[in-house]
């Protein structure tokens, strides 16, 4: 499995890479060098789905040299191609920028060409919140212009917010091989629960590998399974009941936690919670998932969740195994 | 009080209204004397001097020292700070002469800008020199105060500045030496490590057990209170399915398991009020039914005790209404029925 990352200089690929993947705070990022060539770093993801990052420089030189003389060694075998765009970066160069993402575009549809592609429009938080919607939408559609029949994903990033964990969210649901069999399953866990919802979030990287919720009007749902979709923004008009980014904040509100614990030599385990509105629990799945459940009924106790994961662990480890195969 | 940035807004803004630190940074001067009414357990109320100005700025507001119970002076650690020790002295000097049952602490602030070891270097240094001079000062009673002043090691990036703002309004809280026994019969029954009474809103605690407090373990408490608080953001539109048995009122309660032994739980005891303790797994999940019984009979007696002071409160507290120091005596008396009524339960348990 191989997913690249490139794009131009400074626009945050390695900031991102380690927000993700290696329990950094967004805060700390600040110190990260500039990514010489290519850094090549592998990520166990669900144990045995291995991510080789390609985490390719964005000075010119580079990109030069991808583009003349390296093209085969770089594009060939790519799974999933996910170039970085800059928000900030200066009107001049932009003429130069989409040159080279139509180059790699280029590239990708011929070493191979089955490789799903994805653009990130990183440091969106630079632009104000109020004109954000207007710019992404005014640069995704820059982007389709550039991008010829090549279909795309487009997401607007930043690393202040949970906006990067639902764009990596998508991008990797798109890897997990069995997504609708998860989620299957994690629908009946919760019939048999009755429960509100249940997430699965990987271990180490917190993100979202299927959910499944039994709200109504959860704005999520639209969303998940339509495709066509690419708009960060929910656009229905409709207020929904709980926030659509709710689980990508609780990936937010984990990370940190765990963060905070291992300045203590402490490690997360589990998570109870019983509040006077609802009944949280995050334990364990998998040796390498987490699942939250989320109940209203006043007559279901922790404990009585706890135990259906436990019974369930089994059922979902096998899930997991079966993809090996 | 303090002088001129010394960081005296900052440190009320990140405390009473979650100030991010990183922004702490573009606080701007104060220009004027601020007085404000916090959110806190007890009624307080803050009053922020200017470092341009010094004691005499009270006078032309109509305050009286005589009307305060705790003043706090804070120190810029990382800049020279002679300066302001010398200002201290004159300070605390002529306020012990109008008020001698004033508090006084000392706050060493931005002491991030110092490395682990010099830090407490130069805490002591602060120390040492402030309670030299005041022993060296003719009056006896200036001396005394060299017993009294409090310092502490603070800075908005850390959670150093809620544990020291902290040990200052407990010292207002009335009954707190029953608060505190009360958690210590708690603990020790029960073998927990550390427990804290947290004021939530605030994120100051009232009162702690008799075991020091190590900033470690304060921290993931703090840190703990924001994490589940947060969630509980998230979900707050849900609703409870109507129950068929149950009707009490609900009381939060969450735990989280860190490390092989070690469970950092969290009971609602009032509104305002959680009993937050970092208590050993095996314990937990062993004797979770005694513990569940300590915190129920724990919350009754809050409970109690808070409608008592509520009562006592109903007539509306003067305009000035930093608790004095008499009312905390009158209520101190009340309590030893609670007292002794919870402390038996507690050793039952």
């Amino acid at each position: 499995m191989r997913v690249s990352l490139r794009d131009g200089v400074g626009s945050g690929k390695t900031s991102m890479r380690s927000v993700i993947f290696s329990n950094h705070l967004a805060e700390t990022t600040k110190k990260l060098g500039a990514t010489i060539e290519v850094e090549q770093s592998q990520h166990r993801f669900l144990s045995d789905l291995m991510l080789n990052l390609w985490d390719c420089g964005g000075q010119e030189a580079f990109m030069e040299n991808y583009l003349r003389h390296d093209q085969n060694q770089i594009f060939a075998n790519v799974q999933l191609l996910i170039y970085v765009f800059d928000i900030s970066s200066k009107e001049y160069d932009k003429e130069k920028d989409f040159a080279y993402y139509t180059d790699c575009l280029n590239a990708i549809k011929e070493y191979s060409p089955d490789a799903a592609i994805f653009v990130l429009i990183h440091k969106m938080d630079l632009v104000g919140s109020d004109k954000r919607k207007e710019v992404f939408l005014r640069k995704k559609q820059e982007l389709l212009d550039h991008s010829e029949d090549v279909p795309i994903r487009v997401f607007g990033t930043s690393i202040w917010n949970e906006s990067l964990y639902r764009a990596w969210s998508r991008i990797v649901h798109t890897l997990v091989p069995n997504a609708q069999d998860l989620t299957n399953h994690l629908d009946e866990f919760v019939e048999s629960c009755s429960a509100v919802e249940a997430v699965i979030f990987e271990k180490t990287t917190m993100l979202l590998i299927a959910w499944s919720t039994g709200y109504p009007d959860a704005g999520l749902v639209q969303n998940q399974h339509d495709d066509v979709d690419d708009d960060e923004e929910p656009h229905s008009n409709v207020q929904p009941v709980l926030p659509p980014d709710r689980f990508e904040k609780i990936s937010e509100i984990i990370k940190r936690w765990k963060y905070t614990l291992a300045k203590m030599n402490f490690s997360f385990q589990n998570w109870v919670q019983e509040w006077s509105n609802f009944t949280a629990v995050l334990e364990s799945l998998t040796p390498n998932t987490y699942i939250l459940v989320i109940s209203t009924d006043p007559d279901i106790l922790p404990g009585a969740l706890r135990l259906n994961i436990e019974m369930a662990k089994e059922r979902f480890i096998a899930l997991q195994a079966g993809r090996s195969r | 009080m303090g002088l001129r940035r010394a960081g005296k807004t900052s440190a009320r803004e990140v405390v009473f209204h979650r100030l991010p630190p990183k922004q702490a940074f573009f606080v701007d001067t104060t220009p004027g004397v601020v007085k404000e009414d916090v959110e806190f357990w007890i009624p307080l109320q803050l009053w922020e001097i200017p470092g341009s100005q010094g004691l005499e700025a009270l006078e032309p507001l109509g305050a009286h020292l005589s009307h305060f119970s705790s003043l706090i002076w804070v120190i810029d650690a990382a800049d020279d700070y002679t300066e302001s020790l010398r200002a201290l002295f004159r300070t605390v000097v002529a306020a012990h002469a109008e008020n001698p049952g004033l508090h006084i602490d000392v706050f060493a602030h931005k002491s991030d800008a110092w490395d682990e070891y010099y830090r407490q270097d130069a805490f002591r240094q602060i120390q040492d020199r402030t309670i030299g001079e005041l022993e060296d000062h003719p009056s006896a009673a200036v001396q005394e105060l060299a017993d009294r002043i409090q310092f502490h090691l603070t800075s908005v990036y850390d959670h150093s500045v809620f544990e020291a703002m902290s040990r200052v309004v407990q010292r207002l809280v009335p009954t707190l030496g029953f608060l505190e026994q009360t958690l210590n019969y708690w603990s020790q029954t029960l073998d927990i490590p550390k427990c804290f009474l947290f004021d939530v809103p605030s994120r100051l605690y009232i009162t702690t057990d008799a075991s020091p407090v190590d900033p470690p373990s304060h921290d993931v408490c703090c840190q703990y209170i924001e994490n589940i608080e947060s969630v509980s953001e998230l979900f707050h539109m849900l609703e409870r399915r109507k129950g068929t048995k149950r009707k009490v009122a609900y009381r939060s309660s969450c735990s989280s398991k860190i490390a092989g032994d070690n469970t950092v739980a969290y009971w609602q005891i009032s509104e305002r009020l959680a009993l937050v303790a970092l208590v050993q797994t095996h314990m937990f999940d062993d004797h979770r039914g005694a513990i569940e019984m300590n915190v129920k009979s724990l919350r009754d007696a809050m409970l109690k005790f808070e409608a008592l002071e509520a009562r006592k409160r109903r007539p509306p507290p003067p305009a000035n209404a930093v608790p004095a120091s008499s009312k905390s005596d009158s209520s101190s008396l009340r309590t030893p029925s609670v007292h002794a009524s919870s402390a038996g339960k507690v050793n039952g348990g």
